[in-house]
């Protein structure tokens, strides 16, 4: 008899003791050795919670992934309001000039030629590739439009223009003088003439 | 008699001729311009190119002298400002060149660049731009080490306000760094220019994981920088890499754009001072060269009035007279130089003064010019610093889980 009780005793003791660990009131010590990914994500200033709750490795590195690429987004979202506040101050300066130039009786360059349009990736292919923010494309701008100055019927569009056209474009485009800007307008149908036929 | 009277006759002429003007004719330049792509460059060989602002070149030990800058004609704001300006005038040559990727003006701390340019301003006035320019790429390689440009300016230039919006007074140094590097990177294979830009990229991928971009680079026998290996090109980490590199890259356009705009917004001005400088400069240095012509042959008449012997004999009383007449007129005429030398000395420290005045002026409008341009740079490289330090971190987690994903 006080044998099958010390056993009922032990069973009931262990009994308890199975529900008070599974309650999680006794934590498993934190593990010795290298740093794994779940420590370094707890101890990290730049963790969020997501990855240590994150239970599989996939699980861990989408939250990782997500985290980097929402930074990186907000960041170039940041540059990009940057570089339009520089291609406004850039464009008002311009229209300043114009206008000085204007009241002594030169011609205004287009408007549709100093836009405030993002610039271009400066990891395009090949020579196209751009150096700067200049906002260099012209866009609306055809052959034959008289707002920009250029001769008639004879500019090529720029859509195609290397850096050194679009260069020359945006120099005669801006160009106040009005002899100098019929030479640069020249220059740039002949530069472009030569590329082609190269 | 006729030796010596005629001596004295010549240095009395001279010195009375003096009074008049001595014109210094400049004569238009050569034009030098940079040589122009004839064909494209194949994209992974075309290098991209960091220039950075110059060094004022402000002498540390005269810095705080103004005596003795202005004796120099070093103006240490615009020298400031100078040093962007001319940075921005060699990336637009280099850029218009076409024989380059990326080209922009970036600050010293900007680093992975495949070629970068450094400099300092020697001497810059109106009438003088001198330059010393070091050129290096990402492996280490020295394309030029601190070699020498100078040039006067291009008078031509001055002529018109159209005439110096066209064309720098001083894009021939400009030209002739860009020609030099162009025969530097010519000298180096087309293996070795894609090796430069494989060891920029690697380069910077090592700074944001060092631990992941362990033994992809080496040294070679020259020291020189190398490419061990290379990433899997569908590596995850190298993939996460490119895309902050465009970031970065943005960065970098974002500060270019900020020297572009100053370069911009100052050049009005700073042409017409350069104008001025170099018309005070020319001016000074003519008055100088007549005070030191009326003055040196004014003692010579003075001297030859004195030392030389009278010739004449006792009785001769004609050769007497016209000889005296002679020495007299010889020592009217010197003292007369003398004086009028002294009165052009007084006129070229007026030249001196005015450009003095002219350039402390330029200098308060440029010098608020700088403060901003620098700010705005300092603060956006701080925040993308900052912006690094978290990325970094990210990137360490990713590399951790994906090397032990259990």
């Amino acid at each position: 008899m006080s044998g099958q009780m010390a056993d009922g005793r032990r069973f009931r003791l262990f009994a308890v003791t199975a529900v008070v660990v599974a309650a999680g009131c006794i934590t498993p010590p934190p593990p010795v050795g290298p740093e794994t990914p779940a420590t370094a994500a707890t101890t990290a200033p730049a963790a969020k919670s997501g990855a240590a709750l994150a239970r599989t490795s996939d699980e861990r590195r989408a939250v990782l992934d997500k985290q980097l690429d929402d930074s990186i987004g907000a960041f170039d979202a940041r540059l990009h309001k940057e570089q339009q506040k520089i291609a406004e101050e850039r464009d008002a300066r311009q229209a300043t000039v114009a206008a000085t130039t204007v009241s002594a009786g030169n011609e205004i360059p287009s408007a549709g030629t100093a836009t405030t349009e993002t610039p271009a990736p400066t990891r395009a292919t090949g020579n196209a590739r751009t150096g700067d923010l200049q906002s260099d494309k012209a866009t609306g701008v055809s052959a034959g439009a008289t707002g920009n100055g250029a001769p008639a019927n004879v500019v090529p569009d720029g859509n195609d223009d290397d850096i050194i056209a679009r260069r020359l474009r945006k120099a005669a485009e801006q160009e106040t003088d009005p002899e100098l800007k019929d030479k640069l307008w020249k220059e740039y149908v002949e530069y472009k003439k030569n590329t082609r036929v190269r | 008699m006729g030796t010596a009277v005629r001596a004295r006759v010549c240095a009395a002429t001279l010195a009375v001729m003096t009074a008049g003007c001595v014109v210094h004719e400049t004569k238009p330049l050569p034009k030098i311009n940079a040589l122009q792509a004839s064909s494209e460059i194949p994209g992974d060989e075309l290098l991209d190119v960091a220039v950075h602002a110059f060094d004022p070149g402000v002498p540390a030990g005269i810095a705080k002298n103004e005596q003795a800058l202005n004796k120099k004609r070093i103006y240490p704001d615009i020298r400031q400002a100078e040093s962007r300006y001319v940075a921005t005038l060699l990336r637009v040559t280099l850029e218009t060149s076409g024989q380059w990727g990326a080209v922009r003006v970036c600050p010293e701390n900007v680093q992975f660049v495949d070629v970068s340019v450094s400099g300092k301003i020697i001497e810059s006035t109106g009438a003088k731009l001198a330059l010393q320019v070091t050129v290096k790429d990402s492996t280490g390689r020295v394309w030029l080490n601190n070699k020498q440009y100078a040039s006067a300016a291009d008078t031509g230039s001055y002529k018109t306000d159209a005439a110096l919006k066209a064309r720098d007074p001083f894009q021939n140094v400009y030209s002739e760094v860009a020609n030099d590097m162009l025969t530097a990177r010519e000298a180096i294979t087309a293996q070795d220019r894609r090796d430069i830009r494989r060891v920029t990229q690697l380069e910077f991928a090592k700074d944001l994981v060092p631990q992941a971009m362990d033994g992809y680079l080496g040294r070679d026998q020259k020291g020189l920088m190398k490419v061990a290996r290379l990433p899997a090109t569908d590596d995850p980490i190298s993939i996460r890499i490119d895309r902050i590199r465009e970031s970065d890259s943005g960065v970098v356009d974002t500060v270019n754009g900020y020297y572009a705009n100053f370069a911009d917004q100052m050049s009005e001005s700073y042409g017409q001072w350069r104008r001025a400088s170099f018309l005070e400069i020319e001016k000074e240095q003519r008055t100088l060269n007549q005070a030191r012509t009326r003055t040196y042959l004014g003692a010579a008449a003075v001297v030859a009035s004195v030392f030389v012997p009278q010739q004449c004999g006792m009785y001769d009383y004609n050769c007497r007279r016209l000889s005296t007449g002679v020495r007299t007129a010889a020592a009217i005429g010197g003292a007369a130089s003398i004086l009028s030398g002294l009165k052009k000395y007084s006129d070229a420290k007026t030249h001196a003064l005015a450009l003095k005045e002219l350039s402390e002026s330029f200098q308060n409008e440029v010098s608020a010019q700088v403060v901003d341009v620098e700010g705005r740079t300092l603060k956006l490289t701080g925040t993308a610093e900052e912006q690094y330090r978290e990325w970094r971190e990210l990137l360490h987690q990713m590399y951790l889980e994906d090397r032990n994903p259990n």
